[in-house]
């Protein structure tokens, strides 16, 4: 069977105990249990992981916009891979020298009024770590953070409204993910076929977003990224 | 549970059920038909997800999988709900949606006209 998130993953590790699982959009599957390299992993599972870079865009944001001192993001202590990203994030801030705050967020519900506890805090600017559950209710950081004059910035490229992006794709991580399931379907065995890591990163300046926001992208940034989205 | 968030995955809850109880036993092992058959389960819709779910179809259909022609799928979104999705697991083992019997050869070349 194939499973897209970590959360599907771990619960098909539960249940499934030797029938194949590729899976696809899982950020770092050693942490669930699936294995412990890229090579060394559970016989019955294969898949494509999909880190998305954290730091890396926490070091375009502080790029972009050097006045903010202080970066923020809701986070669900939930989700598996939580700790994962906190830690590269406050680690990032450590290096950049700013501060980082994370509000808990457990319901898409949450996601508003956690952008607001942000702002309250003295966040400048959002760097919303990667979510399963508030990615599915990401309109509402792009709206909430708008309206309340902070700067977002997103490790992932596939949300609409976001100034500013760099990540890694979704769609290629899946293409990979099925590449994987067809050999499992022509026969070979997920014990032998290696975890596939994506890499290829891709920068997204979205400039109606950024105009909306109250934004000014740097030339520089807007030279390098591999999509400007709207009329300069 | 809140009940705006029963009533959102309620739908999906009892329809794994019932696929369950109904198709359990009964059909068998549905990848061991003529066709490979994957189930396929994801936890909520999203921008990233959805994207995932697109390539992997995409590589899929690239190599002449292609749904209800050459490849048979039974998909499954627990609607970010934990509990429905632990119900879809539950029934991709109970219907043998987690196997397929391996076809080197499959998909058939096209016959040449």
């Amino acid at each position: 069977m194939a499973t897209v998130s970590s959360v599907a993953t771990q619960a098909a590790l539960r249940v499934i105990n030797s029938q194949p699982i590729v899976f696809a959009a899982v950020a770092n599957p050693y942490i669930i249990g699936a294995g412990a390299s890229a090579t060394e992993h559970k016989p019955h599972i294969t898949g494509a992981n999909i880190p998305l870079p954290v730091d890396s865009a926490f070091a375009l944001a502080r790029e972009a916009f050097p006045a903010i001192a202080t970066w923020g993001s809701l986070y669900d202590p939930a989700d598996p891979f939580a700790e994962f990203y906190l830690e590269m994030a406050r680690d990032m801030a450590r290096h950049l020298g700013v501060e980082f705050i994370a509000v808990a967020c457990t319901a898409p519900g949450d996601i508003a009024p956690g952008i607001q506890a942000l702002k309250a805090k003295g966040v400048g600017g959002i760097l919303q770590l990667p979510s399963v559950m508030i990615g599915s209710g990401f309109a509402a950081v792009v709206k909430t953070a708008r309206q309340i004059g902070l700067a977002l910035v997103s490790p992932n490229t596939d949300y609409s409204g976001v100034p500013l992006a760099l990540g890694l794709s979704f769609y290629n991580n899946g293409y990979d993910a099925g590449l994987l399931m067809i050999r499992v379907i022509r026969g070979e065995k997920p014990a032998d076929l290696p975890f596939q890591t994506a890499s290829k990163r891709r920068m997204v300046v979205d400039l109606d977003a950024a105009r909306a926001f109250g934004l000014t992208i740097p030339a520089a940034i807007i030279a390098r990224a591999d999509s400007v989205i709207g009329a300069r | 549970m809140s009940r705006e968030r029963l009533a959102r995955t309620l739908p999906c809850r009892l329809a794994v059920v019932l696929a369950t109880l109904l198709l359990g036993g009964a059909c068998g092992r549905l990848g061991g038909g003529d066709r490979p058959a994957i189930g396929f389960a994801q936890i909520t819709s999203s921008a990233a997800l959805d994207q995932a779910r697109a390539g992997f179809f995409q590589a899929l259909s690239d190599s002449g999988y292609n749904r209800d022609s050459t490849l048979r799928v039974l998909e499954r979104n627990a609607q970010g709900d934990i509990a429905t999705l632990m119900l879809i697991m539950n029934e991709f083992k109970q219907r043998g949606w987690t196997t397929w019997r391996p076809c080197p050869r499959w998909p058939p070349k096209p016959r040449s006209a």
